[in-house]
């Protein structure tokens, strides 16, 4: 992806060829991030769908940033939280189910692996986002807080609740 | 960090992985993003724009003093004096092909905004109903002097392109306005502002499809009120208002949605992008001032809560009808706030939401007719119905309730009220 010189200006069609090759070079990726966010398919389509209308709008800006994948993240991660403050929110009807998640192949990561994967479900948002970005993406503190706006000490008291909590909920699961 | 910490980290990692394995990706999501994008832009406008209609049709008595054009009557008991259908509009030039085809002789009356709607691909009022063409699916109308209509509508099968078009008081299309664009009309419902949404020419008509005045701009339809158009302008260029008769112009304050009927007052409406979530704002300036000073302004999350988007003043001004603004755009919050302070007197959150596609206030400014999504819960929408409320949300049902479909995770209504 070539970043945009000042002042130069890139037709429609060009824009959204450089935007569906950004796509669909990472939208694996991205509708992996969305399902952890959200734990349902449908909901994984509808957040990705939904926050790369939004990317493409600013697309000029994003592909010209240092990393447009961070950049969409950060607006997949704010989305889904504008969502669940917004619990009237119109949820989007998506029949095409670009997105299936299948049965695990292996054997459950954990003895209570259902446990735990509810237990990250009910995870509120940002706690949640902080969770995936920093066991799942592997982000450092730092990559964490510039996505989720938020400082490092929020990043780390996120993810200190969130293991805490999730550490009562393993001595209440495990015998 | 104790070892327990660090084996919980690890069984989370592995947990997630695993989840986060089990995802398929089957698609284009580029393509459906882009196409979603130009769809809210697209909701966006019509929302905006058509809405302007609403308060068309509702002040006689305005116009009369002005010594302007004959007013139109508001209500279906001032019938008796409206124009029949013109003669204009059986001459008129029929531009393209005649996308409507009605079946029924036309009625001895004509439709007002009052007793008109559409469902379906037919347009009714009284005991009259004109048959557009087969699969129309009506996305907004507003009622003309002449008893005419403006209609946007698109096809269900085939291409999904919105086109605007001028009928005649008889459904026949008089004027093909083009497609995928915006219009306005005007209070007194004798001028129809119009672009098409692949060009750079707004046009002014008459309902009897003639071109009244035109102007090449960047600019957007705004409102066309008496023999001024508003065109809606961005922060760079600002709006303006364009003098049909002279051709001089004004500059306006950018984001120019609404003007009053009686020419005093501007509504400007826009969205703030922010990577955090899209804000809302609103604003109304008085246009007998050469500053034009605010008179009252609600932006953000803080003043502006349900992101409220004004689209049209009342018929006496003393509201703004709008939408709040709901993500996705399938179907719409209807809101109202009172002008003088910002209040919120219809919609709102949570239970306060008012779900429906279109909708108008009456002239009498406490009641309203609203296409309404009766689904409960609300999404999907499976249910719409045809309601007269109070602004106290008291309801009756003006056409009984029918079952929707969803088309391609989109649903659409089936009754559409004059905007």
């Amino acid at each position: 992806m070539r970043p945009l010189e000042r002042g130069e200006a890139v037709g429609e069609d060009e824009r959204e060829a450089d935007f569906s090759a950004f796509v669909r070079a990472r939208q694996g990726s991205l509708a992996r991030f969305a399902y952890l966010l959200t734990g349902d398919a449908h909901s994984a389509e509808d957040l990705l769908q939904a926050s790369l209308a939004k990317v493409y709008g600013r697309w000029d800006h994003v592909s010209a940033a240092h990393s447009p994948d961070a950049y969409v993240r950060k607006v997949m991660v704010n989305e889904h939280t504008t969502w669940w403050r917004r619990a009237w929110r119109h949820r989007e009807r998506t029949d095409s189910e670009l997105i299936r998640v299948l049965d695990p192949a292996g054997p459950p990561a954990t003895p209570h692996d259902s446990e735990l994967w509810a237990h990250v479900c009910s995870l509120a948002p940002q706690q949640r986002a902080a969770v995936v970005l920093r066991y799942y993406e592997d982000l450092t503190e730092a990559q964490t807080a510039e996505i989720l706006g938020v400082s490092v000490g929020t990043v780390k008291s996120h993810t200190s609740r969130a293991l805490s909590s999730l550490r009562r909920t393993m001595k209440e699961v495990t015998p | 960090m104790t070892t327990t910490d660090h084996h919980n980290e690890e069984e989370l990692q592995a947990l997630l992985r695993q989840r986060a394995a089990s995802v398929e990706v089957s698609g284009d999501f580029a393509r459906t993003a882009v196409a979603r994008r130009h769809r809210t832009q697209r909701t966006r406008s019509l929302v905006a724009v058509a809405a302007v209609a609403t308060v068309a049709l509702t002040v006689p008595g305005l116009w009369s003093t002005r010594g302007s054009a004959p007013p139109v009557p508001a209500l279906p008991t001032a019938t008796a004096s409206l124009p029949s259908p013109t003669a204009s509009a059986a001459t008129s030039p029929p531009t393209g092909h005649p996308s409507t085809a009605p079946t029924t002789a036309p009625s001895p009356t004509v439709a007002t905004r009052a007793d008109a709607y559409a469902v379906d691909d037919t347009i009714r009022f009284g005991d009259t109903v004109l048959h557009l063409e087969k699969g129309t699916v009506v996305e907004s109308l507003a009622v003309l002097a002449n008893g005419g209509f403006v209609l946007q509508s698109h096809l269900s099968t085939g291409s999904s392109q919105s086109e605007m078009e001028i009928l005649s008081p008889a459904g026949r299309t008089v004027r093909s306005l083009g497609a995928s664009g915006a219009y306005a009309v005007s209070p007194d419902g004798t001028r129809v502002l119009a672009k098409d949404g692949t060009g750079s020419t707004l046009v002014v008509y008459s309902p009897d499809g003639s071109v009244v005045g035109q102007r090449r701009d960047a600019r957007e339809v705004g409102a066309i009120v008496g023999g001024t158009a508003y065109l809606n302008g961005g922060p760079s260029e600002g709006s303006l208002a364009w003098d049909l008769a002279t051709g001089a112009t004004r500059p306006l304050p950018a984001h120019v949605v609404a003007v009053s009927a009686d020419g005093t007052r501007a509504a400007l409406g826009w969205m703030v992008t922010t990577d955090a979530q899209d804000e809302a704002c609103w604003a109304v300036v008085d246009l007998r001032r050469p500053t034009f000073p605010t008179t009252i302004r609600k932006c953000g999350p803080g003043e502006n809560p349900t992101m409220f988007m004004p689209t049209a003043f009342s018929s006496r001004g003393t509201y703004l009808v709008g939408s709040n603004y709901v993500d996705g755009g399938f179907w719409f919050s209807a809101g109202v706030v009172r002008v003088s302070d910002g209040v919120l007197v219809l919609g709102g959150n949570g239970d306060a939401v008012v779900s429906g596609w279109t909708w108008h206030l009456d002239d009498d400014e406490s009641t309203f007719v609203i296409s309404r999504n009766t689904s409960k819960p609300v999404s999907p929408a499976t249910r719409n119905a045809l309601q007269h409320c109070s602004l106290a949300l008291a309801c009756t049902a003006v056409q009984p309730e029918v079952q929707l479909q969803g088309r391609g995770g989109f649903t659409e209504p089936r009754y559409v009220v004059p905007r």
